[in-house]
C-alpha cells in the first residue's frame, strides 16, 4: 500500500492530480475570504436601507397619528350654535329709512293708519318673548317700535311761523324718535341673542373638555373666544345705540 | 530533478496539512456562526440584513411609541378647574319669567281705554310696556345677581396658582372652560343691558 502510494505520487500524473487538488483547496479557501470582503459593504448598504425605511415608516406613522389627533374637532358643536346669526340691523334700517321718513314724525304727511290701528287694538302690549321664533320675535318687536315712532306730524305747513330754534327742536325730536326705535330694536335683539347664547351653550357641559385631548380644548377655546367677541360686540352695539339716544334726550 | 521518496512524502504531508487548515477555515466561516458576514449567498445576506435592521428598528420604534403614548396621556389629563359642571348648572335655568307676563297683562287690563284718542291709547300702551320692561329688568337683575354671587363663590374655591403646577395641556383645558363661563356671564350682561336700554327707549317725552 505504502509502496503503491509512493509509486502513485512519484508518477507525473499523481503529482499533477495532487497539485490540482491542492490548488483547488487553496483557491476555494481564498474565494471564501474574498467573498467576505466583497459582500460586507453590500450587507451594510442593505442594512442601512432597511433600517432607514423602517425608521422612516415609523416616523410617518407616528406623525400621521399626531396629525390625526390635531385634526380632531373640538367638543363644542358649532352647528348647534345659532345665536350669531340673529341680526335685526337691516330690519331696523328699513324701519327708519322708509317707515319713519314717511309715516311718523313732524315732517311726515302719512295718514298714520298703521300707528292708529296698533294703538287702538285691544291686544295687550307685550315685550317680545325671547323663547319665540326669531321672525315672530321681530314682528312683536316691530309692533312696539311703531308705537315708539309715533304718529305723523303733518309736514312743514304748520311750521311756517316757527323760529329757527323751534324748527331745530322739531328736527331733533324726530331724530330722537328714530334713535329710540333703533335703540329699542337693538336692545330687543340683544335680549334674544343673550338668551339664545345661554340656552345653546348651557346645554354643553364644560366637563367634556376634561375628557377630550388638549388639542381639542384649544379649538374650543378659539371658538369660545369668537363667541365671546360676538357677545362683546353686541354689548357694544346695544350700549352705543342706547347712549346715542340718551345724548339726544331732553333737547 | 527527481525528489527522493522520503522528501516527497514529507512535502505531500505538509501540503495536506496546509490544505486541511485552509479548508477548516473555509468551513468555519461558512457555518454562519461568526458575524458579520459569513456566507456568500445573497439570500443569507438578505436574511442577515433583516436581522440587523430589526435589531436597530425595534428599540427605536419602541422609544417612539413610548414617547407618543406619554404625549397622548398628557393631552388627556383633566384640567385643574374641577367644579366646571357645578358652575355650568348655575346658568342652566331659563331667563324668561312667566309670572311677569301675567303681571303685565293684569296691569294692561287696568287701563281704561274707552273714549280715548289714538295718542292717549298709544301712550297708555307704552306705559304698560314700560312697566313690563321694568318688571322684567328687575327680575333679570335679581337672577343675574344670584348667579353672579354663586359664580363668585364657586370661583373662590379655586386658586389660579394651581395653573403654575399644572401642565400646559391642563391649562389649555381650563382656559377653554373659563372662556365658556365668561361667555355665559357676558350673555347675562348683554341681557341686563338690553333690558335697561329697552326701558330707556320706552320712557321720555315724544
Amino acid at each position: 500500500m505504502k509502496y503503491g502510494m509512493r509509486v502513485f505520487f512519484g508518477m507525473k500524473t499523481g503529482k499533477v492530480i495532487c497539485g490540482v487538488l491542492i490548488f483547488f483547496l487553496l483557491a476555494t479557501s481564498a474565494y471564501g475570504t474574498a467573498v467576505q470582503v466583497v459582500n460586507f459593504p453590500a450587507l451594510m448598504s442593505m442594512v442601512q436601507k432597511m433600517v432607514t425605511q423602517a425608521i422612516t415608516d415609523k416616523i410617518k406613522a407616528v406623525w400621521n397619528e399626531e396629525v390625526k389627533i390635531k385634526l380632531e374637532p373640538g367638543t363644542i358643536n358649532t352647528k348647534a350654535v345659532s345665536f350669531a346669526r340673529y341680526n335685526m340691523s337691516s330690519y331696523t334700517d328699513k324701519m327708519i329709512s322708509q317707515y319713519m321718513k314717511n309715516n311718523t314724525g313732524a315732517f311726515a304727511k302719512g295718514d298714520g293708519k298703521h300707528f292708529a290701528e296698533l294703538a287702538k287694538s285691544k291686544a295687550v302690549p307685550i315685550l317680545p318673548s325671547v323663547n319665540s321664533d326669531f321672525t315672530e320675535f321681530q314682528k312683536k318687536t316691530r309692533e312696539v317700535s311703531v308705537l315708539l315712532a309715533g304718529a305723523p306730524g303733518g309736514g312743514t305747513d304748520r311750521m311756517k311761523h316757527f323760529t329757527t330754534a323751534e324748527y331745530a327742536a322739531v328736527k331733533l325730536r324726530d331724530v330722537f324718535n328714530q334713535a329710540s326705535v333703533a335703540a329699542y330694536e337693538k336692545a330687543a335683539e340683544g335680549t334674544y341673542v343673550a338668551e339664545k347664547f345661554r340656552k345653546e351653550l348651557s346645554s354643553f357641559d364644560p366637563a367634556y373638555i376634561d375628557g377630550a385631548k388638549s388639542d381639542q380644548a384649544v379649538k374650543d377655546l378659539a371658538k369660545l373666544a369668537y363667541y365671546n367677541t360676538i357677545l362683546q360686540s353686541e354689548i357694544l352695539a346695544v350700549m352705543s345705540q342706547g347712549e346715542m339716544r340718551r345724548a339726544l334726550e331732553g333737547r | 530533478m527527481e525528489l527522493r521518496p522520503a522528501a516527497l512524502s514529507r512535502l505531500l504531508i505538509m501540503m495536506g496539512i496546509a490544505s486541511l487548515v485552509l479548508t477548516f477555515g473555509l468551513i468555519r466561516d461558512s457555518s454562519a456562526v461568526v458575524p458579520p458576514c459569513p456566507v456568500a449567498t445573497d439570500a443569507t445576506i438578505g436574511q442577515m440584513a433583516q436581522q440587523w435592521a430589526a435589531s436597530f428598528k425595534t428599540p427605536y420604534c419602541a422609544y417612539l411609541d413610548e414617547r407618543r403614548n406619554v404625549l397622548v396621556k398628557q393631552k388627556l389629563v383633566a384640567g385643574m378647574l374641577r367644579q366646571a359642571s357645578v358652575m355650568s348648572e348655575i346658568f342652566r335655568a331659563s331667563e324668561e319669567a312667566t309670572g311677569i307676563a301675567k303681571r303685565i297683562d293684569k296691569a294692561a287690563r287696568r287701563i281704561n281705554l274707552k273714549n280715548q284718542g289714538v295718542a292717549d291709547m298709544a301712550a297708555a300702551k307704552l306705559r304698560v310696556l314700560k312697566t313690563g320692561a321694568a318688571l322684567t329688568t328687575y327680575s333679570a337683575g335679581e337672577k343675574a345677581f344670584a348667579r353672579a354671587s354663586r359664580m363668585e363663590k364657586a370661583l373662590e374655591t379655586f386658586s389660579p396658582t394651581a395653573f403654575d403646577f399644572s401642565s400646559r395641556h391642563q391649562a389649555q383645558k381650563d382656559a377653554a372652560k373659563l372662556a365658556y363661563f365668561r361667555g355665559l356671564i357676558q350673555a347675562q350682561e348683554l341681557r341686563l343691558l338690553s333690558l335697561l336700554k329697552i326701558m330707556d327707549a320706552l320712557e321720555g317725552e315724544r
